[in-house]
């Protein structure tokens, strides 16, 4: 059998014990690496964009990604969304 | 990280919310799990370096903390959590942190100390056991 991350859902739980809600929200994520965390918040989410300052990572993620997602390999200074707002920004094991 | 948390906060629309996810500053560790209960077996090797994992993680807390007392944000509520990564062999889970988790590593006498355990103990695993904390924070 593969590696299991989080098997028994704790991390989702934790999310939703503390409220953060993502159904048909515009969502920031912030150091997605290869979209463990993003592949949650994209079932409920309008939209995701996911950045990560490792671009092998984020390739992975494009090739899996559903499409409400756009991954991009950005530092989080470096990154520059225009007039994008959101409704979330999540800090994915990155701050 | 106080300066990522600001400009976090001013890409938010108006009632959004940031969700902060990084690991506690205890250590990480390595876990036999039989099935019905876990064993601790090692911690990782420490990296008392500035840019080491418990420093980073201690920096990420002390940003949160400083934000919310400098009224940047409101903490509306946390939780902290065990994360687990299980594995059925110390190689498999070897690779997987080679290539998914660099900074963790563990002595060679506890990996030869965690590959008996795991030989004695038909049907266990071997696992890597986190402490987690998720916050949810909004602006004032």
């Amino acid at each position: 059998m593969p590696v299991r991350i989080d098997p028994e859902h704790n991390e989702q739980f934790a999310l939703s014990l503390i409220d953060a809600g993502f159904a048909g929200a515009r969502v920031l994520e912030i150091g997605c690496g290869d979209g463990r965390l993003t592949r949650v918040i994209a079932k409920d989410a309008r939209s995701v964009v996911a950045i990560d300052s490792d671009a092998a990572a984020v390739a992975e993620l494009r090739r899996g990604a559903s499409r409400n997602v756009e991954a991009l390999a950005y530092e989080f200074e470096s990154f520059e969304p225009g007039p994008r707002r959101f409704e979330v920004v999540v800090f994915s094991w990155s701050l | 990280m106080v300066h990522a948390l600001r400009r976090a906060r001013g890409l938010l629309d108006a009632g959004g919310f940031i969700v902060d996810v990084h690991p506690t500053t205890e250590q990480a560790h390595l876990e036999l799990f039989t099935g019905t209960d876990f064993i601790r077996l090692a911690e990782r090797i420490d990296d008392p370096s500035p840019t080491g994992p418990r420093q980073r993680h201690a920096a990420a807390e002390r940003a949160v903390s400083s934000c919310v007392e400098a009224g940047d944000l409101r903490q509306h509520r946390d939780v902290r959590f065990t994360f687990h990564t299980f594995a059925d062999s110390v190689d498999e889970l070897l690779e997987h942190l080679s290539v998914k988790w660099k900074t963790l590593k563990f002595e060679d006498e506890d990996v030869r100390r965690a590959r008996a355990s795991l030989a004695r103990a038909h049907g266990s695993s071997i696992v890597v056991t986190e402490r987690v904390i998720a916050s949810k924070l909004t602006p004032p």
